[in-house]
């Protein structure tokens, strides 16, 4: 049984973007706004329908999409990886914690010419751009979380007999869970980001480039139905990875609080 | 009770933190035994160095000076037969019931069918039959503190140490653990080490009552309780119950 509160927590949200549509739609009447300078919703819609029916847009959705997953899997595999060793090796976490907050200020869109004269228009360069911009978030709020363990609960371990791995996987890591899924769901919004700023810079396949090349072309309705396919693509991945939370870290019922947000 | 053979002996322990102030004595020196079956409470002040005391017993810290032997070895590092109450019931809030009591035997690897039926079995004896599949989150503090006395129990060690076990227990609460720990402890006659700072507590379970002085924790006086087993309820209401919690009392408020 879906509850009254939960029915409205869907048709709410749902109302607000309805009336934000329409507001748009009677706004550039009202205003008399030129339509190829904003496009009304019905032109947009016009064009999501040429682009997914008619099928044109999918091999681009494919694109990102694939770029998406491989750079972030990529990137938060590697995030885990060094915020592990960073949180168990105090030499380390000397040593590469304070390098790592360095490399962060840089602006890694800036990188993304670099990176496809280094790997080429393809997949490649997209991947890596979108591994590094998912690293960060993914590795603070897992360096974070690898030491919010109770020390209690290790120093009972360590009396059990426990060794330091078996710590490490029975205490460390599920204490750990609500701010490793936390730093999972701001970067997988930052690869959407990472995806489509490569693809701006040159690409010859995904969202990004199909809204670069229509913008040549004076194509505002389609540069907005990517723009929405993007939204959704962001929403339906964060709503993935908060079901994913809720089933795994269900101990945790309030939102993952005390998390740090960077980007 | 005859120390004889003792379980748990102390040997002049002492212990000195340094600090950037200099050493800090936390701890004695000081010598306690604890026979086989026996109950010795420890009874101090806040900051009397207890919970120093019970790193030491239970292997995660070694005394500056002086020795700890259990069961005729020295105590050098964590081991497995001592089971461990601290005062929060410092539970894992994503394994089930049954799963934390059975925490010691997973990390020792000797998971069994037979050592399942003896988590229900401990389950059942702190009054939590038919709450094994329940989570942490689902209980109330007190039967929390019942899971982590079951899970103190679950890999039978020698000597039971607990820490202010029920301090942050609400009053009522705590009467009744109070009473049912004493029967467990009659039940299964494990050596128990426990540490308060509750007068009436110590008396009721202690077989002796060891009191420590504040920092460094040395022993003040060492009181043996000779009230009737089984206690209960009723043993509270003795003169000699009484007597002996005023005798106590006395020792800190001269």
């Amino acid at each position: 049984m879906i509850s009254r509160e939960r029915i409205g927590d869907l048709l709410l949200p749902l109302a607000t973007i309805v009336i934000l549509i329409l507001a748009w739609h009677y706004g550039i009447q009202l205003f008399d706004v030129p339509t190829y300078l904003v496009p009304p919703p019905g032109a947009v819609l016009e064009a999501l329908n040429r682009g997914l029916i008619g099928g044109t847009l999918w091999p681009h959705i494919g694109a990102t999409v694939l770029a998406i997953i491989t750079g972030y899997l990529t990137g938060c595999i590697m995030a885990l990886l060094f915020a592990t060793m960073v949180s168990e090796f105090s030499i380390l976490e000397r040593a590469v914690y304070p390098v790592i907050v360095a490399f962060q200020s840089i602006p890694k869109v800036a990188l993304a010419p670099i990176l496809v004269v280094w790997f080429g228009f393809d997949l490649g360069s997209k991947v890596v751009m979108v591994a590094l911009i998912c690293f960060f978030p993914c590795f603070v709020n897992a360096a974070i979380g690898l030491k919010s363990y109770s020390p209690d609960l290790v120093d009972l371990y360590r009396a059990f007999g426990a060794t330091r791995w078996q710590i490490f996987w029975k205490v460390k890591v599920p204490s750990a869970a609500g701010h490793i899924f936390a730093g999972l769901q701001i970067s997988v919004i930052m690869a959407l980001l990472g995806a489509v700023v490569s693809e701006l810079v040159a690409s010859r396949r995904g969202l990004g480039h199909v809204i670069a090349a229509s913008g040549l072309d004076f194509d505002v309705a389609m540069m907005f139905a990517c723009v929405v396919i993007l939204a959704t693509l962001g929403v339906l991945a964060s709503q993935l990875i908060r079901f994913v939370y809720h089933r795994i870290v269900f101990w945790e019922s309030q939102s993952a609080a005390s998390t740090v947000v960077a980007h | 009770m005859a120390t004889a053979d003792p379980k748990l002996s102390l040997q002049d322990v002492s212990v000195t933190y340094r600090t950037s102030r200099g050493p800090l004595e936390a701890l004695g020196p000081l010598s306690i035994d604890v026979a086989d079956g026996e109950f010795v409470a420890i009874l101090g002040p806040s900051g009397c160095g207890k919970s120093t005391l019970l790193k030491i017993v239970s292997g995660l810290l070694s005394p500056s000076n002086g020795r700890a032997v259990l069961n005729g070895a020295p105590i050098e590092r964590p081991r497995q037969d001592v089971g461990i109450v601290f005062q929060q019931p410092t539970l894992l809030p994503w394994k089930n019931v049954i799963e934390n009591v059975l925490a010691p035997i997973r990390v020792q690897g000797s998971y069994s069918p037979e050592a399942r039926a003896k988590a229900e079995h401990l389950l059942e004896m702190v009054g939590l039959a038919g709450f094994a599949n329940h989570y942490p989150h689902e209980l109330s503090g007190g039967m929390k503190q019942r899971v982590a006395i079951a899970r103190g129990l679950i890999h039978e060690p020698h000597l039971l140490l607990m820490d202010e076990p029920f301090a942050a227990l609400d009053a009522l609460t705590r009467e009744q653990m109070t009473v049912e720990l004493q029967a467990i402890f009659e039940r299964t006659r494990k050596s128990v080490v426990l540490i308060t700072h509750s007068i009436p507590e110590a008396v009721f379970m202690a077989d002796r009552v060891v009191v420590l002085s504040a920092r460094p924790g040395r022993i003040v006086q060492i009181e043996k309780i000779d009230l009737p087993r089984p206690r209960g309820l009723e043993t509270m209401v003795l003169p000699e119950f009484t007597a002996m919690c005023d005798r106590l009392r006395r020792l800190f408020t001269h």
